[in-house]
């Protein structure tokens, strides 16, 4: 029995379900655990309630306050949430269990106050607990820690702001043996592996599971006639006239899109084409300022807005009551993710949640047809945890080299307990910490560098500068430089990367924040705008939207398109899309099940050969390298990659002799482990992780808001750093996790030699169209290319000289 | 092989090393080295292993043995932040050149004190003239008559090409606009930064050993 639960559900009339009390009964008796429930239905509570009957029943006297509960969540907003309701419940319940809100919000003043003296329980997220560990004296500010609650652990499980978690909480548990630790996590695919990564392997702990099920309703939004809807395009502005009927028809809608770009551009064209929704529609994306995204939210919950046209950035947490209907623009991606955001509407116990899909593309119109599939299969992804995340280790000794410090025997053991190193050995530690004493491997003659120095057996950063540096880039997200929109007033409307800015001239005019701005200066890292009129404007692109779909959409996608044959009982999506597989067999042909189509077309571009194994993107990432690999030992060539969920394609200004035999040996399983390890190029695709390792380990370093000459003279980008490395240290441990990262999440070997074997019984199908195909037309216009070559660099560049010339 | 222009009646060539040579003057034109550069990243505490320059002074060297050169013009940006060990490197590479005179054209990254210059037999001056109207400059000097040609570095200007078989290439340039010739970066560990092609640019870009217009 939890009497606070009772009081307080009894006063607001509630009932409590079961989850929420075999939660407050596993707590009670000190248990750890994993809580599995939807959003909505009061997950949050069943863990609060449990801590503060157990912090009550543990408290003697009324002593000092000290630090008893850790509350971690991925997103500022979702702190703010929890923290209100938290807080709510203590002012309810007249009780003295204080608690408060650390992010990078918290002011200076309120940190230093939290410090002297502490709240019983601290809402915040993992960066922030990361920074409380690089002050002097948190291990005295942790020691009476109790409980740490990681909230949507499955959103941070999948990342490496999961790794920074399980380090804290190595940490943490040393300090305090008794600590109890809770994860908070939605449904995924391996809830169990979640479970054990949170709590540790020797943790019994349990997992507690909702089991509530939801009804989710899908409908796909059609266009009046395939043939005016474009075969590629990613902005799905066509349909938008098809949109604002949802919109009047409910309550309260949030729009979601895959990315900012898109978010502004559809807010944009919902105000200029229908100019009623002003004051009714709003935007909300990561990039814009927190006062603005804060009114957004509350004008949500108060059901003041219509519409709001968002990001990811309303995925998580805090459930808006007014919402009942949900639109997606573009594929989500994956199945999670379109189910999460689903979820955002209809939220009561009892109620549908209700999800319009709204397609960019023809071929994106299957999806629909997948998405339902997968929502009645039930299929889930999972997320895959980040091992052997050296940058992460990096930063992490830093941060506490630059707190209390650290004994190096003792942080071995408690690094080698975590998932995340399980396998790592003293050699790869001891490089960690040779990185961080000289710099690497070797010292030169007179060599003056210094991070981490050994005093009195502890590794502690003595430069403050160094320190300060440290602290404001902890943290596993890596962005580009930021520069800070502001009216001529000082009015901040948000943040856009500096790339974006430094293409624009003054006086051009962007959208931004749904506003049309127009660049006055820039000063520092301050980009002072004005709002303008003209007609024209650029809408900016932020990196980072590039997600590719997951595995288990991917496999809904391949079922979807198995029932392209059948003659009955096809779905609205797959029997709407017929005329554009006709199109197919009158261009080229359409594969049944156990033929492998490929098609070889010139364009201006060069000879593009296209294959269609329907294997997913990250299969065909790897295959289409191997298939390059085998082409280019016939005849030296380079080729620009791209791929989808469907097939690839390879582009070279070479031409082959292609025909039925010669693919049945590029596609042949034999010799694959080989080729797969001699001929991938990996080099670029590791250049590009090494961005984020080269950014968390602290070898870029961002500067701070108007950067001094000084820190000018540290910038360089990732590139640089990856050449260095490569050039003076190639077996280095941070290049060498860019290698791994490929291969364990681009380049799978085993999925790729299954998909080989399939293929081997496959009939292959070359086709030779005059023009490109419905097939091929996506893949086509993928602007993300990878490259593979077997040309040294010096020969294409003598190509190069060639060709131009000749022109 | 090097590129020929010709600036004011003046005969230039746009070298693949990334330098321009004025052959009337045995004018060697050297522009953003940022000597130090890596090395001034290890002191600050960035952990990368410890470079050596040796090559890229080599390289100098072997310009200077090959062609007659009378003075060397870095056009600023020659050191990239605060003194390290690898200017004393670089001051045996001129002593080396004692008939050679070296002159700089101060850029924004050169904070040395008057001193390290002197010591490297380097005569700073705010730009350095020629009679036929080239005038040279780290960054472009304001309100020139219309005549001159200024030299100057300072933005590492390269070129995005695009050709057949979807291939891009991102490559050091040297770029003429509007009587500007900005000179590529010459150190091995500087960016390049695309310049747009807008009307009237001329690019050579460095193509392996060969400048070619496009």
């Amino acid at each position: 029995m939890n009497q606070f639960a009772e009081v307080w559900f009894y006063n607001q009339g509630w009932k409590a379900h079961d989850f929420q009390q075999k939660t407050w009964k596993a707590i009670q008796k000190g248990h750890s655990g994993l809580l599995n429930a939807p959003t909505g239905y009061g997950k949050t509570f069943a863990v609060w309630f449990g801590i503060l009957d157990h912090y009550y029943a543990q408290q003697e006297s009324n002593k000092k306050t000290k630090l008893h509960t850790l509350w971690v969540t991925p997103l500022r907003a979702l702190s703010k949430e929890i923290y209100k309701a938290a807080n709510t419940v203590s002012e309810g319940l007249e009780l003295d269990y204080r608690v408060e809100l650390r992010t990078g919000d918290t002011s200076t003043a309120s940190r230093q106050k939290q410090r002297k003296n502490p709240p019983q329980a601290m809402i915040t997220t993992p960066e922030s607990v990361h920074l409380l560990l690089a002050s002097k004296e948190s291990t005295a500010f942790f020691k009476s820690l109790e409980f740490i609650v990681v909230d949507e652990w499955h959103e941070l499980l999948g990342s490496k702001r999961g790794v920074l978690v399980e380090l804290a909480l190595s940490r943490l548990k040393a300090i305090n043996p008794s600590l109890k630790i809770w994860g908070i996590s939605a449904t995924i695919g391996n809830l169990e592996e979640a479970k054990e990564i949170l709590l540790g392997k020797d943790n019994k702990g349990l997992l507690v599971k909702a089991n509530i099920d939801k009804h989710i309703q899908v409908e796909t939004i059609l266009p009046d006639s395939l043939e005016k809807f474009p075969w590629a395009g990613h902005l799905g502005i066509r349909l938008l006239d098809k949109v604002v009927p949802i919109i009047h028809a409910h309550q309260s809608t949030l729009i979601f899109t895959n990315t900012r770009s898109q978010a502004e551009i559809w807010y944009q064209q919902l105000i200029l084409n229908y100019p009623e929704f002003a004051g009714l529609l709003a935007i909300h994306h990561g990039s814009l300022s927190d006062e603005v995204r804060i009114w957004v939210e509350d004008a949500l919950h108060e059901g003041r807005l219509k519409a709001v046209v968002c990001t990811s950035s309303l995925d998580l947490g805090v459930d808006f009551r007014p919402v009942d209907c949900v639109v997606q623009i573009g594929s989500p991606k994956g199945v999670a993710r379109f189910l999460q955001r689903a979820g955002r509407s209809g939220h009561r116990p009892g109620e549908v949640s209700k999800i319009f899909y709204v397609p960019t593309n023809s071929l994106e119109i299957i999806e629909g047809d997948s998405l339902k599939y997968a929502v009645q299969q039930h299929i889930v992804e999972q997320r895959i945890p980040y091992i052997r995340s050296f940058d992460v280790l990096i930063q992490y000794l830093m941060t506490l080299a630059v707190g209390d410090g650290f004994n190096a025997d003792q942080l071995f053991g408690q690094v080698k307990q975590t998932h995340c190193f399980e396998s790592i050995s003293r050699e790869e530690f001891e490089e960690c910490m040779a990185m961080l004493i000289h710099g690497g491997k070797s010292l030169t003659a007179y060599d003056d560098f210094h991070r981490l120095e050994n005093i009195d057996g502890l590794f502690k950063v003595t430069s403050r500068k160094l320190a300060m540096r440290h602290r404001l880039s902890i943290g596993a997200i890596v962005s580009d430089a930021m520069m800070r929109v502001k009216f001529m007033n000082g009015k901040y409307l948000g943040s856009i990367e500096e790339s974006f800015i430094s293409r624009l001239k003054q006086g051009e005019v962007f959208w931004f924040s749904g506003r049309q701005l127009e660049l006055l200066s820039t000063r520092g890292m301050d980009v002072i705008v004005k709002p303008s009129t003209k007609k024209k404007g650029v809408i900016p692109s932020w990196m980072g939207g590039r997600f590719s779909i997951s595995p288990d959409l991917g496999e809904a996608i391949r079922h979807s398109f198995k029932n392209i044959h059948k003659r009955s009982h096809q779905s609205r999506e797959i029997a709407f899309l017929k005329p554009l597989f006709e199109e197919q067999k009158r261009r080229s042909q359409l594969p049944s099940e156990n033929e492998l189509l490929v098609e070889y077309i010139e364009t201006r571009y060069g000879h593009h050969l296209f294959v269609y194994p329907f294997e997913g993107k990250l299969v065909h990432e790897g295959m289409s390298q191997v298939v390059a690999y085998r082409l280019g030992k016939l005849k030296p060539a380079t080729f620009s990659i791209a791929t989808n969920e469907y097939g690839f394609e390879l582009v070279s200004e070479t031409k082959y002799e292609l025909n039925e035999e010669l693919l049945r040996i590029l596609f042949s399983p034999t010799h694959l482990h080989e080729d797969i390890n001699s001929g991938i190029n990996v080099q670029e695709m590791a250049k590009r992780r090494f961005r984020d390792i080269a950014g968390i380990a602290g070898l870029v370093f961002q500067g701070f808001p108007g950067k001094s000459m000084k820190t000018k003279h540290l910038q360089a980008n990732s590139g640089l750093f990856f050449s260095v490395f490569q050039d003076y240290d190639p077996s280095n441990l941070l290049l060498r996790e860019a290698f791994d990262e490929v291969f364990d999440f681009q380049l799978e070997e085993g999925r790729m030699q299954k998909a080989f074997n399939r293929i081997n019984d496959h009939h292959i199908v070359l086709s030779r169209p005059e023009k490109l195909t419905p097939f091929a037309f996506p893949i086509f216009s993928e602007s993300f290319r990878e490259r593979y070559s077997n040309e040294d660099w010096q020969s294409r560049l003598e190509k190069l000289k060639m060709q131009l010339t000749l022109e | 092989m090097a590129k020929r222009i010709v600036l004011n009646g003046l005969e230039c060539f746009l070298l693949p090393q990334k330098v321009l040579y004025i052959p009337q003057y045995g004018l060697l034109v050297v522009s953003d080295w940022h000597l130090g550069k890596l090395t001034h990243f290890r002191k600050e505490g960035l952990f990368i292993p410890p470079v050596q320059i040796e090559e890229e002074i080599g390289r100098m060297e072997l310009l200077l043995d090959e062609l007659p050169v009378q003075r060397v013009v870095l056009l600023g940006d020659l050191f990239h932040s605060e003194w390290n060990e690898d200017w004393m490197q670089f001051t045996l590479f001129t002593q080396r050149y004692p008939r050679i005179s070296f002159l700089l054209t101060k850029g924004n990254h050169d904070i040395l004190a008057n001193d390290h210059w002197l010591e490297a037999k380097i005569n700073v001056v705010p730009q350095y003239l020629l009679t036929e109207g080239l005038v040279f400059s780290h960054e472009p000097l304001p309100d020139l008559p219309s005549y001159m040609v200024n030299v100057v570095g300072h933005v590492h200007p390269g070129c995005l090409l695009k050709v057949r078989g979807r291939q891009s290439f991102r490559l050091p340039c040297f770029h003429l606009a509007e009587r500007i010739l900005t000179l590529p970066a010459y150190g091995k560990w500087t960016g390049v930064q695309v310049l747009p092609r807008t009307e009237g640019a001329r690019f050579f870009p460095v193509i392996n050993d060969e400048v070619v217009e496009i």
